[in-house]
């Protein structure tokens, strides 16, 4: 396996013989590719470890506890010497970089969109290729649906610490999404600010709002919020539909945060708070929270994390990655002001000061019943399109 | 008197010989790689479309298409389609026009920025817009509200998109015009005004007829195009809500499990409709010997003097380029400077700085990305013009039969969004039918590059050689060449600018692609698109917009440079 | 010299195509319709015919830019094509070592004139190839034949029509073919070129004593180049002459027609002695010179030319001599001549005299006929 991507680990002296291919080719192109790409070896062979010993390993370290597992992990990893790691968070960088640095194990990564990296590992998967060792994105406990494709992550120890872990899925919660309301603070004083999210529905931000026109699971959870207050089914879908009828809506977080620091929106109202943080961070006119730390309740929160493949060519090289990424890892995100919420809560955290009671937690398993999503998707895709 | 030096006698050596000829190697070869390039990923899809679970089935099809509002997208995927492209077939033929044939001031730099918006990424060229006209904060509506109290321009709307998709293909149509214009002879036109037609009159019976096939063409690949568009139905299509039937593919892919067979049901409707276009321009276009328009009768272009018009006309022109390039460049240079992404104003630019491209420079990716990129975009732009430079020529001169395969075989990809290439190209390679390993190294972005830009290639070859008399060849033959020497001393030479152009036009977009490679590319063999999506993931508009401009520096100075060598060996005229 | 036996060529016209201008109804028919014909050593032969007769598919044939579907062509000894009878044989295009000059000149426009005309010779098998220098010599020789010496290094898209032209005939003689073909030369130019084109063609011809085959719809040019004309109609040789013979002994209706005749009259027989013949014509008897008896039992087709047609007033001239009387019905002016439509016994016979001589409509006016400019033409049933 280590094959198909030995080229990643890029030393200076390969990527030097693939730009000087690269300047010289001009014709007999189809050589020259080969040519360029030939450092990267005779991939697809499958070799190292086979997804059966990859569950065995897994299962050896699951009997193991404490400092023995410690040791033992690093060693067998250290053999193994490289772990494959497929993302659709860019985040991670610094963590993936650290651990390196900690174990002297190399890191290749692939980052994607969500859905064509789900694709090509369920490819990989079902071509018999042992490309992946942990796979991390939004979507990773779905992954866990497909037969035996995943492998449950084992150890008390870091899980007991995660409140939004659940057996029911081989999902080990990395980090937690949470979309919010936030606004421009040029064109929102701190008094403006709701103290919920119902009071968008207030005439004064007719045409400011943005809306993201994706987030049909913020929808589900604000929907079951306001039914647990008592409201029927009308009163929530008007709403819903004033809310819509006084915003632009936007294809995803990233343009809304930047259309909301630039003024066009005044507020939107499900942008995730890493987006707005590190965009305030280089000094933008955008928060969620005010001076004294207000935010717009309720805070939905999402669990997002990653899954070992049952196939993985590194297995220990693995494990000692989720480890690294649930314990050290969390510290090297805050330290490195990724603002990412980290799956185990960590102290100084964008997250700190949020009472626990305004916090929604989004029901991974209901998440993962394909009539549950239809249901909501679709309905809110009919609610942003003022059907 | 010539002596009798040949014989005609055929012995079993001279038949084989005669089968195994340059001619039918090289013919051959390149319908088997383009036979295998674009077969194998169609024949994929049709499976998985049609066959669940190894059974035959319509499901796909209910599933794709049983939506509801499917007739309101229908009615704006139409009217943006349409819009958008009227639209730069209009701008580009009117700038190629004045550029290669009237003696308009700046026409040099004319040609020079004319590429510019092409090698925008569609992703900045969009967001540019939005910053220049979004009701609020745009800085063309901060005048407006300003001067008038109210915004001027709204680009979250129909004709927001049709402008800012179709400005944004205006250098693809230019690309074709530009070299069918070089290759018209101008007397046709000069005998239109002699026998007492108007310039108007001239435009309209005489060059417009006669540019036809490439019209046909350029409409064609830009229509195709913006109908499997996607930066600008979401960005701006999504806040004016205006939903567009083919972002639907996208939408359909991106809930899991991938639905593979609703969305190659949704490319079948898309095959369906691009059928149907290429019927009828193919009756546009008849079969190209009607209006071969390079004959070996010399001509000299006499630039049309445009008289009084010729101040009016530039500085029309000049504010075109001001408003179309010029300005988003601006928007872009202006961004990448920014600590972070906000509107046009005094304040802002108090903030400068070079930290973007400081960090540029410093992403590890960066230098790797360029590389491949490279490499990656001159190998499939030089393979995928060598290769429809030969299937051209069967389409133009063969005979009626390979001739119409070798047409519709060309076409295929063209209706298959980058993203469904590039998952049908990893299916295939996952399970490799070559000795070779492809699967992980850039061999399978090279294929996914060339089945997906094929089509584009063939439409800059074909439109070459249609302008190129056959008779041009024929008198080489009779000279005594052989099929190879009227092919390399006669055929390429004159087919040359035409493929230059094609070539320019696919190193642009092979380093813009991003629907196959953020699927295909593997840890060490990152392109530049993935970097962009990457930066776009973690919204680092500011960081995109630093590449941005590098990109745009770099591809400039690259198709300066063709552009230079290009015509010292490319027809004089 | 050349010689080409029974041959046949259909085109097979695409459905998507028919009707729609390009491929019309005369490419479903046969475009060569078993056409033999011999062409001498030195000869100046000239293909004669209407558009789609058939004329420049024999010329392409030959050349091996067509295919025939059967017949053979053969040069001197050598077999160019041969299909259907016994064994195949095709010598490809480039092998047949002919030139050929095309209609459009298909002067390569990315060359220099130099390198236009020196093109055939680069391109020879290697064994046969001249050096470098021998290139330069033969290419700046033919050059200078055409009078393009001076213009050597300029680009062949910089010349002029006439000097196109020469550059494309010196790029057809540069490797001293057996053969020359020419396809219609001379149609792209303007009237005045194109005459003192002709004449400059016909010395050269002339000069090279080269065999050339001459394709044209222009009767006067054939008339003037040619040594020997093959009228075509319809894909087969309708009559084969020297111009003159052509000209005065046009054996159908057709090739009469397209000489230039355009009085036609019925006629049979009456009287048939050596040399002369008295023939019966609805506008009554005609004395017509013959050189052999008529048939007595066959009916004929007399053509008479406009211009053989003397009118003279009916007042002044005398009934009798070879002619008709009858009435002037119209007259048009035509700088050099005068057109005058005279009406005999309801036949309207068109006459071409001196701008001298003039008559104005209803005037009795009788017609004078040479016998020795009469053509007699056999219809159905007659031998001649």
């Amino acid at each position: 396996m280590q094959a198909i991507h030995s080229s990643t680990s890029s030393t200076p002296r390969v990527r030097r013989k693939r730009l000087r291919v690269a300047a010289i080719a001009t014709v007999g192109v189809v050589a020259a590719a080969l040519a360029g790409c030939s450092t990267t070896g005779d991939g697809g062979d499958g070799g190292g470890s086979s997804g059966g010993s990859a569950l065995s390993t897994y299962d050896k370290f699951a009997a193991m506890s404490g400092q023995e597992r410690h040791d033992a992990l690093v060693a067998a990893a250290q053999e193994e010497g490289v772990v494959v790691f497929y993302s659709t968070a860019p985040g991670w960088q610094p963590v993936l970089d650290a651990f390196s640095d900690a174990y002297d194990i190399d890191v290749e990564v692939f980052n994607g969109r969500s859905e064509t990296i789900l694709q090509r590992v369920v490819q990989e998967y079902q071509a018999g290729l042992n490309a992946v060792d942990v796979f991390e994105d939004e979507n990773a406990a779905l992954l866990s649906k497909e037969d035996g494709i995943t492998a449950p992550y084992v150890n008390d120890e870091l899980t007991s610490q995660i409140p939004t872990f659940s057996t029911d899925n081989d999902m080990v919660p990395f980090r937690l999404s949470v979309p919010v309301v936030a606004w421009n603070t040029d064109l929102v004083s701190d008094d403006e600010v709701p103290d919920t999210i119902e009071g968008l529905a207030d005439p004064q931000w007719k045409g400011k709002l943005t809306m993201d026109a994706g987030a049909w699971t913020w929808y589900m959870a604000i929907h079951d919020y306001l039914a647990d207050k008592g409201w029927d089914d009308d009163r929530i879908q008007e709403f819903f539909e004033t809310l819509v009828s006084y915003s632009s809506p936007q294809a995803s977080s990233i343009a809304m945060t930047e259309l909301l620091s630039a003024g066009e929106y005044a507020a939107g109202t499900s942008v995730l708070t890493q987006v707005i943080d590190r965009t305030a961070a280089k000094g933008a006119p955008i928060a969620w929270r005010t001076a004294d730390g207000d935010y717009v309740k309720p805070l939905v929160v999402q669990p997002e994390g990653g899954v070992l493949m049952a196939n993985a060519p590194h297995p220990a090289a693995a494990l000692l990655l989720v480890d690294f990424i649930l314990s050290d890892g969390a510290q090297v995100l805050h330290d490195n002001k990724t603002f990412i919420n980290t799956a185990i809560p960590i102290e100084g955290g964008p997250l700190t000061g949020v009472a626990e009671d305004d916090f929604i937690y989004l029901d991974t398993n209901a998440l993962m019943d394909e009539a549950t999503r239809s249901k909501w998707s679709d309905a809110y895709d009919a609610l942003i399109r003022g059907q | 008197m010539l002596q009798q030096r040949y014989t005609e006698e055929r012995s079993a050596g001279q038949l084989v010989r005669r089968v195994l000829s340059p001619k039918n190697v090289i013919v051959f070869l390149a319908i088997l790689i383009i036979g295998y390039l674009v077969l194998t990923p169609a024949i994929y899809l049709f499976i998985a479309t049609f066959f669940s679970g190894g059974a035959f089935t319509l499901d796909a099809f209910r599933r794709a298409y049983g939506t509801s509002g499917l007739d309101s997208m229908v009615l704006s995927s139409i009217v943006f389609t349409v819009g958008a492209t009227v639209l730069a077939l209009a701008l580009g033929t009117a700038l190629a026009y004045i550029t290669v044939r009237t003696n308009v001031p700046f026409r040099s730099l004319i040609v020079a920025t004319s590429l510019v918006p092409l090698i925008v990424p569609g992703l900045l060229y969009t967001i540019a817009w939005v910053m220049v006209a979004s009701p609020n904060v745009g800085i063309a509506n901060q005048i407006g509200n300003a001067l008038t109290g109210g915004p001027w321009f709204d680009i979250f709307s129909m004709p927001g998109m049709i402008w800012v998709e179709g400005t944004h293909n205006v250098p693809l149509v230019y690309l074709f015009m530009f070299v069918a214009f070089r290759a018209m002879d101008p007397s046709l036109e000069e005998s239109a005004l002699v026998n007492g037609a108007t310039r108007a009159t001239m435009l309209r019976r005489i060059t417009i007829p006669l540019m036809r096939p490439a019209l046909a063409a350029a409409a064609l690949v830009v229509g195709v195009k913006t109908l499997g568009s996607f930066e600008v139905p979401t960005l701006l299509g999504v806040p004016g809500g205006i939903f567009v039937f083919v972002s639907r593919i996208y939408y359909v892919m991106s809930d899991f499990p991938y639905d593979t067979a609703a969305a190659g049901a949704l490319s079948i409707g898309l095959v369906v409709l691009a059928i149907l276009g290429t019927w009828a321009l193919n009756r546009m276009q008849g079969d190209g010997k009607q209006y071969a328009t390079v004959t070996g009768k010399g001509f000299r272009p006499a630039a049309l003097d445009l008289g009084r018009w010729k101040w009016p006309v530039a500085i029309g022109v000049l504010v075109y380029f001001l408003v179309t390039t010029a300005l988003p460049l601006f928007v872009m240079a202006y961004n990448s400077l920014l600590p972070h992404f906000q509107a046009i104003s005094i304040r802002a630019m108090s903030e400068f700085t070079l930290q973007n491209y400081v960090d540029l420079f410093e992403n590890p990716i960066f230098a790797r990305s360029v590389g491949n990129s490279l490499l990656l975009a001159v190998g499939t732009a030089t393979a995928i013009m060598v290769l429809t430079a030969v299937a051209a020529w069967v389409v133009v001169r063969g005979r009626r039969r390979s001739r119409k395969l070798v047409d519709q075989l060309t076409f295929i990809p063209m209706v298959f969004p980058g993203l469904v290439i590039g998952l049908a190209v990893s299916f295939v390679y996952l399970r490799n039918p070559l000795p070779i390993a492809v699967y992980g190294t850039l061999l399978i972005l090279l294929i996914a590059y060339m089945t997906n830009f094929l089509p584009y290639g063939m439409r800059y070859a074909m439109s070459s050689l249609q302008q190129i008399s056959a008779e041009l060849e024929e008198s080489s033959a009779v000279a005594g060449a052989s099929w190879w020497q009227t092919w390399t001393r006669i055929v390429l030479p004159l087919m040359f600018p035409g493929l230059m152009a094609g070539w320019i036009y696919l190193l642009i977009v092979a380093v813009r692609e991003l629907g196959s490679s953020i699927l295909l590319y593997s840890p060490g063999n990152e392109v530049i698109a993935v970097l962009i999506f990457q930066m776009y993931e973690e919204g680092e508009l500011v960081d995109i917009s630093a590449l941005g401009v590098v990109l745009v520096v770099f591809l400039s100075l690259i198709v300066a440079l063709v552009h230079k060598f290009g015509s010292r060996v490319g027809i004089r005229l | 010299m050349l010689r080409i036996d029974n041959l046949r060529k259909t085109f097979d016209v695409p459905s998507d195509q028919r009707g729609r201008g390009r491929a019309t109804a005369s490419a479903q028919l046969a475009a060569i319709d078993d056409v033999s014909l011999e062409i001498h050593e030195g000869e100046m032969f000239t293909f004669l015919g209407p558009s789609g007769c058939g004329k420049t598919t024999t010329l392409r044939s030959i050349a091996g830019l067509e295919r025939p579907d059967s017949g053979e062509i053969r040069l001197s000894e050598r077999v160019l094509f041969s299909r259907g009878r016994g064994r195949d044989r095709e010598v490809p295009v480039n092998r047949r070592g002919l030139g050929m000059v095309f209609q459009s000149y298909a002067i390569w426009p990315h060359l220099s004139v130099f390198d236009n005309v020196a093109f055939p010779l680069q391109v020879m098998p290697r064994r046969d190839r001249p050096k470098k220098k021998v290139i330069e010599e033969r290419v700046m020789r033919v050059l200078a034949t055409m009078e393009l010496d001076a213009f050597a290094g300029r680009s062949a898209t910089k010349l002029s029509g006439g000097q196109q032209q020469r550059l494309a005939l010196a790029r057809a003689l540069v490797t001293e073919p057996p053969l020359l073909l020419l396809d219609e030369p001379l149609s792209n130019l303007d009237a005045k070129l194109r005459e003192s084109l002709r004449f400059e063609l016909k010395r050269l011809q002339h000069e090279i004593g080269i065999t050339s085959i001459y394709v044209t719809h222009d009767q006067v040019e054939a008339l003037a180049l040619s040594s020997r004309i093959a009228v075509m109609s319809k894909g087969q040789v309708a009559q084969v002459g020297a111009p003159r013979d052509i000209y005065t002994h046009p054996e159908s209706k057709f090739v009469a027609e397209f000489i230039g005749n355009s009085n036609f009259l019925p006629a049979t027989a009456v009287e048939s002695g050596n040399g002369t013949a008295i023939v019966e014509t609805p506008q009554g008897r005609l004395e017509v010179a013959v050189d052999r008896p008529l048939d007595a039992t066959a009916s004929y087709l007399i053509g008479i030319r406009p211009e053989s047609v003397e009118v003279l007033a009916a007042e002044t001239a005398p009934a009798a001599g070879n002619g008709f009387s009858g009435t002037v019905a119209a007259r048009s002016y035509l700088g050099e001549a005068v057109d005058h439509i005279v009406d005999i016994g309801g036949y309207e016979m068109r006459a071409r005299v001196n701008p001298s001589v003039s008559f104005p409509a209803g005037t009795a006016v009788r017609l004078r006929i040479d016998p020795a400019t009469i053509s007699l033409i056999p219809t159905e049933g007659a031998s001649r």
